[in-house]
């Protein structure tokens, strides 16, 4: 099947020119020659990325900021152009990369989806046709024939997001657009573009949300500094962008005022689930279970401080976290090493290998140490379960 | 039935000839919608919050040809023929102002729409081709305008005045070519909206607009009519008012200049085009 979006060995240089003239008085200024002219620094933005996007694929990209990642969205919207390789696109594009752009103030929410889809190739004809199903995806009916500039700043990001997704794109790019909006329209957004991935669309999502990358998207690419740093299974991607994510914090936090190095003093040495029968690391969905964690507090003082529980699937999906911070449960850390416990009189969890990260916070609820899969367990019963959890229910006819 | 099978198989290789023009075509219809959509969007926006709606391109050009027939017809005894000075001054600033205040509106729209070109692609030279059109649609409200003066005064008019239409394509050739020109120049170098005003004041006083260029030294004739509005601006004026043109050869100098103007200020356009998103 033909790719949907191929960018191959993309780069993008930008000349740092501090005296680039910006005014014809500068321009004539600058006529006058000079032996002395600063060469322009440059940067290479993005260097040497390629990927493939095959229809119906998804792709999530990760990066810290100031990695590349927009530059490599404008490339791919061809606002801007690459200063080598290339980029090769089929199919109608949609950006969701800044809700609204190009929405005029004054215009009502309806001249502007008209506006709005012929600066994104579609005819008023065409438009029309689905305006009906924009304007109630956007939830603005009573305010439709109302100037934009009277909307609150939700409303112009959901007139915008359903404009961009009732263009029928073949390829959606989508940045960190859905941080607005309430959680149930966000929710209706996620659904809308994989119910648009279903139909034969591709995506890509650029994001911070790593949960979101390693769960919903089937490819992931790690940019830092304009390079690939890693690519693959998002899963993998992600891990080993969290990895160096770590890395990094860790090495900021050895700053001075926090005591020695936080990351050797303070560790998570065991993290132990026990249920009814007794064998280890695996219990029957319902069973009471105690999680064990075995801490180890290397420095000579006992601190104050908190520890924080949470499960997670393999794939990433958190499903619950425990938090002594959030319930209040302060504990002494004394030298030495210590076990904290934690009851649960029913865990209702369906059948599967489950993560248990630990986080360990200082009085303060500063960090002192993340121990990711510190532990695992199994859930196991006779019967089949499905989903994440079970509720306890029962059955009435009346 | 052979034939069909054919079409199948060539969809997998290169387009063809006629798919790429079926393609192209498509993709200029749409743009030429965009254009219409963003010329009505400017105009609007205008017009919108005054009171009495087209008003504005009304009255510009009235105060103006009142102020300017007084100066020069009242104060200065400008010699404009047979006809009376107010009408042939009127004539001169309508299709004048077609052409200045397009030029002004297009220098700034790409930069002022930078949050727009930011985000989403299309070819940017929609945008100042929007702003011409937006100004042919002021034009023709002031066209109306100076068609009741004319009506007033009694001036005789000439068949020959339908011609003003492909004139006019002519005008709107070169206009749209300045146009490109500072549109892309003004994404660099920001300070060219002011340029641009003074270059059009100077450029409106050595057009014939409030003057006639004829009766002069064949010398300072000749300068005034090489310029391309100037050749344009006559040949329109003759057109309404005489019947014929009557200098020929400065309109045909005027068609060269309109095409440089345009094929020169789109290749400008295009070249500037990729390092719009860079310098915003």
């Amino acid at each position: 099947m033909a790719a949907h979006a191929l960018a191959e060995n993309v780069s993008k240089q930008f000349k740092l020119r501090r005296d680039r003239a910006d005014s014809v008085g500068h321009l004539l200024l600058q006529m006058i020659p000079r032996r002395t002219r600063p060469k322009p620094e440059s940067f290479w933005a993005v260097k040497d990325v390629s990927f493939e996007i095959k229809q119906g694929r998804s792709l999530g990209i990760v990066g810290n900021n100031g990695s590349g990642k927009s530059t490599l969205l404008k490339l791919l919207t061809r606002t801007m152009q690459p200063t080598e390789g290339y980029i090769e696109m089929s199919g109608r594009m949609s950006a969701l990369i800044e809700l609204g752009a190009g929405f005029h103030p004054d215009f009502t929410g309806r001249e502007n989806i008209v506006l709005n889809a012929s600066i994104l190739g579609i005819r008023r004809r065409e438009i029309e046709r689905s305006m009906d199903e924009i304007i109630d995806f956007a939830e603005i009916r009573p305010f439709i024939d109302v100037p934009v500039k009277y909307y609150s700043s939700g409303m112009h990001a959901r007139l915008g997001f359903s404009v961009a997704v009732h263009v029928q794109p073949q390829l959606l790019i989508v940045d960190e657009v859905l941080a607005v909006g309430d959680e149930a329209f966000q929710q209706k957004c996620m659904d809308r573009i994989f119910a648009m991935k279903r139909s034969g669309a591709s995506i890509i999502l650029v994001s911070h949300d790593l949960g979101s990358i390693e769960r919903l998207m089937d490819d992931a690419l790690w940019i830092h500094g304009g390079v690939v740093r890693g690519r693959g299974i998002p899963r993998d991607v992600v891990h080993s962008y969290r990895g160096f994510l770590e890395e990094t914090t860790a090495r900021d936090s050895a700053a001075p005022d926090v005591k020695e190095t936080s990351q050797t003093s303070f560790r998570v040495e065991e993290v132990t689930v026990q249920g009814l029968n007794r064998h280890e690391q695996s219990i029957a969905p319902g069973d009471p279970a105690c999680i064990r964690v075995r801490l180890k507090n290397a420095t000579t003082q006992a601190i104050h401080g908190y520890v924080a529980v949470s499960i997670r699937r393999p794939d990433g999906l958190e499903v619950v976290e425990i938090s002594g911070l959030r319930d209040q449960q302060i504990i002494t850390l004394t030298p030495g090493s210590m076990d904290v416990e934690i009851w649960a009189s029913e865990f209702h969890l369906a059948n599967g290998q489950y993560e248990i990260d630990v986080t360990i916070f200082d009085d303060q609820g500063r960090r002192l140490t993340n121990a990711q899969s510190a532990g695992t367990f199994r859930v196991q019963s006779q019967e089949r379960t499905s989903g994440v959890i079970l509720i306890p229910h029962e059955w009435r006819r009346n | 039935m052979a034939s069909s099978q054919d079409a199948v198989a060539l969809e997998t290789t290169p387009e063809t000839t006629a798919s790429r023009i079926v393609r192209r075509a498509k993709s200029l219809a749409l743009w030429l919608e965009l254009i219409r959509n963003l010329a009505v969007r400017d105009i609007e926006v205008r017009y919108k919050h005054s009171l009495l709606g087209l008003y504005w391109a009304i009255m510009n050009p009235l105060i103006t040809a009142g102020i300017f027939s007084f100066v020069f017809g009242v104060i200065f005894h400008a010699s404009s023929g047979s006809i009376p000075y107010v009408v042939f001054l009127l004539t001169g600033l309508t299709f004048w102002n077609l052409f200045a205040n397009a030029i002004i509106s297009a220098t700034g729209c790409i930069t002022g729409n930078a949050s727009m070109l930011a985000k989403i692609y299309f070819p940017r030279v929609v945008l100042p081709t929007a702003s011409v059109f937006a100004r042919f649609i002021d034009f023709l409200f002031s066209a109306l305008v100076l068609i009741v003066f004319i009506l007033l005064y009694h001036v005789p008019v000439y068949w020959t005045a339908l011609w003003i239409v492909p004139l006019l394509g002519l005008q709107v050739a070169f206009t749209l070519g300045m146009a490109y020109l500072f549109a892309s120049l003004n994404v660099l170098y920001r300070d060219m909206t002011q340029l641009v005003g003074l270059v059009l004041m100077v450029w409106m006083y050595v057009s014939p607009v409030m003057y006639a260029a004829t009766n002069r030294n064949s010398t300072l004739q000749g300068a005034l009519l090489m310029n391309p509005m100037g050749g344009i601006l006559q040949a329109e004026r003759d057109l309404i008012f005489v019947g014929h043109v009557t200098q020929a050869p400065f309109l045909w100098s005027a068609a060269a200049w309109a095409a440089l103007a345009f094929v020169g200020g789109l290749a400008v356009f295009k070249r500037l085009e990729p390092l719009f998103a860079e310098v915003m």
